[in-house]
């Protein structure tokens, strides 16, 4: 099995063996990636491919300065925002300077399946579904998510504030939440 | 307390997410590899795309030089140096009178012109007056048995000359030299810089990232510094106007005429700074200053006799600038070197037909030109140097106007630099020589090398 450094220095040289090893060891999880950023399964394995083409184009300038699936991570995150971007101008600019969240116990969401969350993602409206991987999932913060994406910070709060509204309901309906809840109370 | 529940909330879905892999299609490898397959053959096919166009570059650059070369090497080939003749019309039928008085002169005079000529050297311990002086004894022509070229544009001046080195009999027997008007090729640069758009194919992505690929492959300098050095050839493409000047009478001298001409191709080299900067994607603006410096030689019989009896290299083309001041000598022919040096302003248009980390661009501008000095240097260290510098009584212009064409194939080495490569052509549009001395519009082709210093 090839190292890390091995797959890398094979893939500048454009060895296509190397690019399968690659592609093999990290395209389930970029997968993942690619599936939370778009509508359905087949949009993602779009974004994956893209992705991936991006990916073996320019990994010659990955300086090893993070880990490799980091890296990854990133390029499939910025594929699968441009496939998105055209639909970000439909997102309300609301510009929100404190928005009040409910207040949330603790969750779990182990007792989710896989496919179950991704789908309850994937239900989201576009612009929700961004920022709400971005934020929640990734970690940015609204001003790195307003830059990233050219909408106000304000706008990037209130389509959070939206996705995590709308989330809840769908655990909410799918009861496991609210037994949760219940649990704790 | 809020921010705490969204980050559990948000923690919650952050650790569902960490470790979640799904398996994607066989298809994605599939149409993956496919697109791979795909972008390899159109990177080789704009790698063989981008060798053709440099190839057709370098082939048209060296097709339009080797033309030029060859047409100037023709012409100067078929070129007649200007001729000046000491002679009268011998149609002429005053100038026959006249003639027969100076035959019957001839002989004192060249035997006083030639006791003053040895006395002079020997005054002063030098042996330039005896050097100028061929075997069989010809200082200056005897006026009236000049072969008459037709061609020649000839006048008897009867005018005597107020000369510090003649006496009146000798004034009397002199006649003035008048140049002639000789034909010289009009050159003129035709032909159209041609256009070249790359297109490239880029591969299916993202607008974005295309973008940013571009921008990879595109080199993003904007202003640069370079000291540059050229060297060459040049055709000097002097046409001299019509110039008496004085010559003595001597029937035993008739198989000699005064003369000058120069080699129909000298040498030049240039070095300068330059400073560069891009006005939009493929234009650029270059400017600077240059010391140019362009050596000719010539084939003389003529020298300029100074007032100290010092005899100084000479040329035709000065005739008009000496004719009122010093004498002029017909001498045994020798050889001089003539170099003259200017300083010029260019200010030139580029348009980057390539601009990767190779680079090619095509250079088109004008420069002004600002005459410092012309240097006669008789090779074989007889005569002395003559100077001409600018101003008033200078037979040069201060200023000419030149067209410069070229182009510059270069290669960029690490972030800042860029080495190059530059053959030019550079034409003087505005005559270098002043109306009254004639005109001479220089030819210059030269190969640069170029060091640039990129500032960003």
């Amino acid at each position: 099995m090839l190292s890390e450094i091995e797959l890398i220095k094979g893939c500048v040289k454009e060895d296509r063996a190397a690019q399968k090893a690659l592609y093999e060891r990290y395209c389930r999880k970029m997968m993942v990636v690619c599936q939370r950023y778009a509508k359905s399964t087949l949009e993602a394995e779009d974004a994956l491919q893209e992705g991936f083409v991006k990916v073996f184009a320019s990994i010659k300038e990955f300086r090893q300065e993070s880990r490799l699936d980091t890296w990854m991570t990133r390029v499939m995150i910025n594929t699968a925002l441009n496939q998105q971007r055209q639909k970000l101008y439909l997102l309300p600019m609301v510009d929100v300077t404190e928005i009040e969240m409910a207040e949330d116990s603790e969750i779990s969401l182990s007792s989710f399946h896989l496919s179950e969350l991704i789908a309850m993602i994937q239900s989201l409206p576009d612009g929700c579904r961004l920022v709400f991987n971005l934020f929640a999932i990734e970690g940015y913060s609204h001003k790195e998510i307003a830059e990233m994406l050219g909408i106000s910070e304000g706008t990037s709060k209130s389509q959070y504030s939206r996705a995590k509204s709308l989330l809840k309901m769908k655990l909410n309906q799918h009861s496991v939440y609210e037994k949760y809840r219940e649990t704790k109370v | 307390m809020k921010n705490t529940e969204r980050q559990k909330f948000d923690d919650a879905w952050q650790n569902a997410f960490q470790q979640a892999e799904q398996t994607p299609s066989a298809e994605v490898w599939s149409a993956l590899d496919h697109h791979l397959t795909q972008a390899e053959g159109g990177k080789m096919k704009r790698r063989v795309i981008f060798y053709q166009r440099l190839a057709a570059a370098a082939i048209l650059f060296a097709l339009a030089f080797g033309a030029l070369t060859t047409y100037y090497a023709r012409e100067q080939s078929d070129y007649v140096p200007k001729e000046v003749v000491s002679s009268q019309k011998t149609e002429n039928s005053i100038a026959n009178n006249e003639s027969k008085n100076l035959a019957d002169n001839s002989s004192e005079e060249l035997k006083s012109i030639d006791s003053k000529l040895k006395s002079s050297s020997n005054t002063q311990g030098s042996s330039i007056a005896n050097s100028l002086i061929p075997q069989d004894n010809t200082v200056v022509m005897a006026s009236q048995q000049f072969v008459m070229p037709d061609s020649a544009h000839v006048k008897y001046n009867q005018r005597q000359h107020a000369d510090s080195f003649s006496g009146r009999d000798y004034n009397r027997g002199l006649a003035r030299i008048s140049l002639a008007d000789l034909p010289t090729p009009e050159i003129s640069l035709q032909g159209k810089v041609r256009e070249v758009t790359i297109v490239r194919k880029l591969p299916a992505m993202p607008a974005s990232f295309m973008a940013e690929s571009k921008r990879n492959k595109r080199t993003d300098e904007d202003l640069w510094a370079s000291i540059g050095a050229a060297t060459g050839n040049y055709s000097p493409q002097v046409n001299t106007g019509s110039v008496n000047y004085a010559a003595a009478s001597g029937g035993a001298f008739s198989n000699r005429s005064a003369a000058s001409s120069s080699d129909s191709r000298g040498s030049a080299y240039s070095v300068g700074v330059n400073l560069g900067k891009r006005l939009s994607d493929r234009w650029i603006l270059q400017g600077g200053i240059n010391y140019l410096n362009q050596a000719i030689g010539y084939n003389s019989n003529i020298a300029s006799l100074q007032p100290n009896n010092q005899a100084k290299a000479f040329v035709a083309d000065y005739a008009l600038q000496e004719q009122n001041t010093n004498s002029v000598l017909v001498t045994s022919p020798y050889e001089i070197n003539s170099v003259s040096e200017f300083i010029s302003v260019p200010v030139q248009a580029g348009y980057l037909l390539i601009d990767r980390k190779v680079g090619l661009q095509l250079n088109s501008g004008l420069a002004t030109d600002i005459f410092l000095q012309n240097t006669l240097t008789d090779k074989s260290g007889q005569l002395d140097k003559y100077s001409e510098g600018a101003g008033t009584d200078s037979p040069y212009n201060t200023f000419s106007l030149s067209g410069l064409l070229g182009s510059e194939l270069s290669y960029k080495i690490g972030t800042q630099y860029r080495l190059s490569v530059a053959p030019g052509l550079r034409y003087s549009m505005s005559s270098v020589l002043k109306s009254e001395s004639g005109t001479a519009n220089l030819l210059v082709w030269d190969l640069g090398f170029r060091f640039r210093y990129i500032f960003k």
